[in-house]
C-alpha cells in the first residue's frame, strides 16, 4: 500500500515537466511605452532583452496599436519572437500627451488585475512621443531598459527626480487625502535625462509638472532627504556682492500641524534642517557670521518651499499629503470636503524652515 | 471510562489544534472586509471579536465539563433522544461538511489564481487530498502533532508579514474612532466569524490529556489567533491608503506582492506555497469532524473507511465542477450564517438546556 502511494506521488510531481518554459524562449518584456495612437488607439511600445548570439540587436522594441494594453499584448504576440512574458517588467512609461488626456487608470488596470503582473515597476512619464526614447541610439549605455532604469535611479537619489511603482501610484490615486505624482524622463540632443515631478490630478490625469530645480525641494516636503539633498542657493546680504551657498542637507525634522479655522484649512509647517556646508563662493567668517548665514539660507528655502506649494495649489494637487494631516487630526472638517484638492487650494500654508548648519568642512 | 485514551493530545497540540483552525483563509480577505464596514478602526472590531470567541469557548468548555468523555455527538444523544439527537448530530456533521468543502474548494481557488492558473483543479485537488487522507485517517493525536509542527514550520510568515510596515503610513490609523462606534460593532460580526474554529472543542475535549487546562487552552488559542489577525490588519491598514484596502480581494497576498529581494521575485508565490500548510490546519480538522461524525452515525469506530470514500467524493466533484469566484464566496457566506449559529447560538442554547436537565434529573453535579 505505502509503495503505490509514494509511486503515484512521484508520478504527480513530474506532471509540471511537460509544460516547462525555457528562459530564452521567451520575450520578456522589461519596459512597456504606452502612447497616443491614431483614432484614439493606444500605442504600445514593448521592449525585451534578446538572448539569440546570432541576434545584432541586444534588444527589440516591438510597437503597435489596439484597443487596450491587454489587446496590444494580444497583437505583439505576432511580432515576438518567444512569448511574450509583463511578470518582469521594470519600468511603464507613458507619453505626456497621453496622461493629459486620459485616466490613468483604465490603461493601468491590467499590471493590478493580473497577479501575474509586477506591481512593483517604476511609472515614468516621457515628454515627448515615445518613439524618441523608444528608437535612441545609446551607444555609450546598456540595453535601453537598463539604461532607464539607471538613469531614473541615479536622478531619483540625488533628488532631481522622484521614483514611484505602479503600486504606489495607485494608493496615493485612491486615497482621498492625497494625489499621485511621477518622475520624467525626457530626450535632450540624444541622451536620456531624467528630472523634474509630473503631478496628477485626482482624476489621475497630468495637470503639471515641478522642474528639475524644484524637485529638491519636493523632496524635502515629502520628507524624503536620505541619503543627503544638496542645494546650491544664491543669498545676498553677507557681503555686497551676491554669493552662491551650497549645502547638502543629512537630516530633518518635520511637524506639520492642521487647523481648521473659519472654514479653511491652516497649516504650520516647521521644517528643522540639519545642512553640511559644502561650498562657497566667497569668503565668509563662519565664526562669526554662522548664525546670519544660516537664516539667510532659511530664507531663501522658504521662498522655494512656499513657491512650490503655490503651484499645487494653482494645479489643485497634493502629492505631499497634507490631506493625510487634515484627515488624522481634522476629520470632521476633513470629511465634510467634497473635493480635498479644492480644500487644499484654498489652504493656508506657513512654512517655517529652520537650518542648523552642522559642519562646514575643513576650511575655515 | 476513558473512550479515547490512545488518542489523547497534550495542552499544547491542543492549542495549536484550535488557533491552526481559526488561522485559515479567512485571514487573506479579512482585512479588505474590516475597511469596508469600518475603515481604519476595524481593528478594534477584532478585540471585541476576540473577547467574545474567548467567552463562547468558555461556555462551551463549561458545558463539555460535565460530561468529559463525550463529543457534541454523544451529548446530543444523551440528552436530546434518538431523533432530536440524531437530527443534531447531523446537524454538526453538515456544517463540518459545508466547512471543509469550502476551505478546500478557496484554496484551490487561490492557488489557481496565484501560483499555478494552468493546472486543472483535479490535480491540485488530488494533491492536497493525499496528505490530507494520510493525517486524517490517524486520529486525533496525529491531527494534533500535524498542527504543533505545521506551527512550528510557519511562525517566521506573521514577521515576513510586518516587512511592509516601515513603508507604511501610521497617519493613515488616525484619527482612532472615526465615525463612532457603529461602524465597529457592525464589523465584529465579520471579525467573530473568522473565529470559527473553536467550536470544534465540541469534537476535540474528550481527547484533552489535562482537562483542568482546558479553559486556559482556549484563551490562548484564541488570542493566537486574534493576534495574528491584528498584525496582518494592521499591517495592511498602515501599508495600503484607507480607500484602497476594500478594493483588494486578498490585501494579505497583494501586500506580499511587492516584498521584493534582489534574488527572488513574486515572493507570494513561495509565501502561499507555505501557507498552504496553514490552510491545511484548517480543513483538515473539519474534515476529521466530518468522517469522524459520519462514522459514529453508522456505527463504525474506525474512520478510515467513511474517509476514504469522502476522499474520493471529493476528487470526484472537482472533476466535474470548478467553482467560480462568486460560487466560492456564496459557500463562504453559507459557512459564516451557519457557523454564527453553530459556534455562537448553539453552544449557549445548549449550555442552558443542559443544565437545566442536570437540574431536574436531581443535580448530579460534578
Amino acid at each position: 500500500m505505502r509503495r503505490h502511494i509514494y509511486f503515484v506521488l512521484c508520478f504527480l510531481l513530474t506532471v509540471g515537466c511537460g509544460m516547462q518554459t525555457r528562459l530564452d524562449e521567451l520575450t520578456l518584456v522589461l519596459t512597456v511605452g504606452l502612447d497616443e495612437g491614431k483614432n484614439g488607439n493606444l500605442l504600445v511600445y514593448s521592449v525585451s532583452p534578446v538572448f539569440n548570439k546570432e541576434a545584432k540587436n541586444i534588444y527589440e522594441v516591438i510597437r503597435t496599436s489596439g484597443l487596450t494594453l491587454r489587446d496590444n499584448r494580444f497583437k505583439a504576440n505576432a511580432f515576438a519572437s518567444g512569448k511574450m512574458v509583463g511578470g518582469k517588467t521594470q519600468s511603464v512609461i507613458i507619453s505626456k500627451n497621453l496622461a493629459k488626456k486620459y485616466d490613468m487608470f483604465s490603461y493601468l488596470d491590467v499590471f493590478y488585475r493580473d497577479p501575474k503582473n509586477s506591481t512593483t515597476a517604476n511609472f515614468i512619464v516621457f515628454d515627448g512621443p515615445l518613439k524618441d526614447v523608444m528608437y535612441i541610439r545609446l551607444d555609450d549605455k546598456p540595453r535601453l531598459s537598463v539604461a532607464i532604469r539607471d538613469v531614473l535611479l541615479t536622478a531619483h537619489k540625488s533628488k532631481q527626480t522622484t521614483k514611484i511603482n505602479l503600486l504606489e501610484f495607485r494608493r496615493l490615486s485612491l486615497d482621498r487625502a492625497q494625489t499621485p505624482f511621477a518622475p520624467i524622463l525626457r530626450v535632450h540632443k540624444g541622451d536620456l535625462i531624467a528630472g523634474g515631478i509630473a503631478l496628477f490630478n485626482k482624476q489621475r490625469k497630468y495637470v503639471g509638472s515641478l522642474s528639475q530645480k524644484e524637485s529638491p525641494y519636493f523632496a524635502i516636503l515629502n520628507k524624503n532627504i536620505k541619503p543627503a539633498t544638496s542645494l546650491t542657493l544664491a543669498i545676498k546680504g553677507l557681503t555686497k556682492q551676491k554669493e552662491y551657498v551650497s549645502i547638502s542637507i543629512e537630516k530633518g525634522d518635520f511637524s506639520y500641524k492642521p487647523s481648521f479655522q473659519n472654514g479653511m484649512f491652516h497649516f504650520d509647517v516647521h521644517i528643522h534642517l540639519g545642512a553640511i556646508l559644502t561650498e562657497t563662493t566667497t569668503h565668509i567668517d563662519m565664526k562669526k557670521e554662522k548664525k546670519k548665514l544660516e537664516q539667510l539660507l532659511a530664507k531663501e528655502i522658504q521662498k522655494q518651499l512656499e513657491a512650490i506649494v503655490k503651484k499645487m495649489q494653482t494645479y489643485e494637487v497634493d502629492p505631499i499629503g497634507f490631506g493625510l494631516y487634515a484627515r488624522a487630526y481634522e476629520y470632521k472638517p476633513f470629511q465634510k470636503q467634497k473635493s480635498w484638492p479644492k480644500a487644499f487650494a484654498k489652504a493656508e500654508i506657513n512654512i517655517r524652515p529652520t537650518v542648523e548648519i552642522i559642519s562646514y568642512g575643513v576650511l575655515q | 471510562m476513558k473512550r479515547y485514551e490512545f488518542n489523547e493530545v497534550t495542552t499544547m497540540q491542543y492549542i495549536f489544534l484550535i488557533s491552526g483552525t481559526q488561522i485559515g483563509i479567512g485571514i487573506l480577505s479579512l482585512p479588505a472586509q474590516l475597511a469596508d464596514i469600518a475603515n481604519t478602526d476595524g481593528w478594534i472590531a477584532i478585540l471585541i471579536g476576540w473577547i467574545i470567541s474567548i467567552t463562547a469557548s468558555t461556555i462551551i468548555i463549561k458545558t463539555m465539563e460535565k460530561h468529559p468523555q463525550d463529543t457534541v455527538f454523544d451529548l446530543s444523544h444523551r440528552y436530546f433522544g434518538r431523533i432530536f439527537g440524531t437530527l443534531i448530530h447531523l446537524a454538526f456533521v453538515a456544517y463540518a461538511l459545508l466547512a471543509s468543502i469550502t476551505v478546500v474548494f478557496t484554496a484551490i481557488h487561490i492557488t489557481q489564481v496565484w501560483i499555478l492558473p494552468n493546472t486543472p483543479n483535479y490535480l491540485i485537488m488530488i494533491l492536497f487530498m493525499l496528505p490530507g487522507f494520510l493525517i486524517t485517517r490517524n486520529g486525533v493525536r496525529v491531527l494534533g502533532r500535524y498542527a504543533e509542527a505545521v506551527f512550528y514550520l510557519t511562525i517566521w510568515m506573521p514577521i515576513l508579514i510586518a516587512i511592509p510596515l516601515q513603508k507604511g503610513t501610521i497617519l493613515y490609523m488616525l484619527p482612532i474612532l472615526k465615525e463612532g462606534w457603529t461602524p465597529i460593532f457592525q464589523a465584529v460580526k465579520t471579525t467573530i466569524l473568522s473565529f470559527l474554529g473553536f467550536e470544534l472543542t465540541f469534537v476535540f475535549y474528550p481527547f484533552l490529556k489535562e482537562k483542568k487546562h482546558a479553559i486556559k487552552a482556549m484563551v490562548i488559542a484564541n488570542s493566537i489567533s486574534a493576534f495574528t489577525f491584528l498584525l496582518i490588519t494592521v499591517t495592511c491598514f498602515i501599508f495600503f491608503s484607507p480607500d484602497e484596502t476594500p478594493s483588494l480581494i486578498w490585501p494579505t497576498l497583494s501586500l506580499l506582492k511587492t516584498i521584493e529581494f534582489s534574488f527572488i521575485e513574486r515572493f507570494e508565490v513561495i509565501f502561499l506555497s507555505f501557507y498552504l500548510f496553514v490552510m491545511s490546519t484548517t480543513g483538515i480538522p473539519y474534515i476529521f469532524t466530518t468522517v469522524f461524525g459520519m462514522s459514529q452515525l453508522i456505527g463504525k469506530k474506525d474512520h478510515t473507511i467513511v474517509l476514504l470514500i469522502a476522499v474520493c467524493i471529493f476528487i470526484l466533484t472537482s472533476f466535474l465542477y470548478n467553482p467560480s469566484f462568486s460560487h466560492i464566496q456564496t459557500m463562504g457566506s453559507w459557512w459564516e450564517r451557519y457557523g454564527l449559529w453553530g459556534a455562537y447560538i448553539f453552544p449557549v442554547i445548549l449550555f442552558i438546556y443542559v443544565s437545566v436537565a442536570q437540574w431536574f434529573r436531581g443535580g448530579k453535579k460534578k
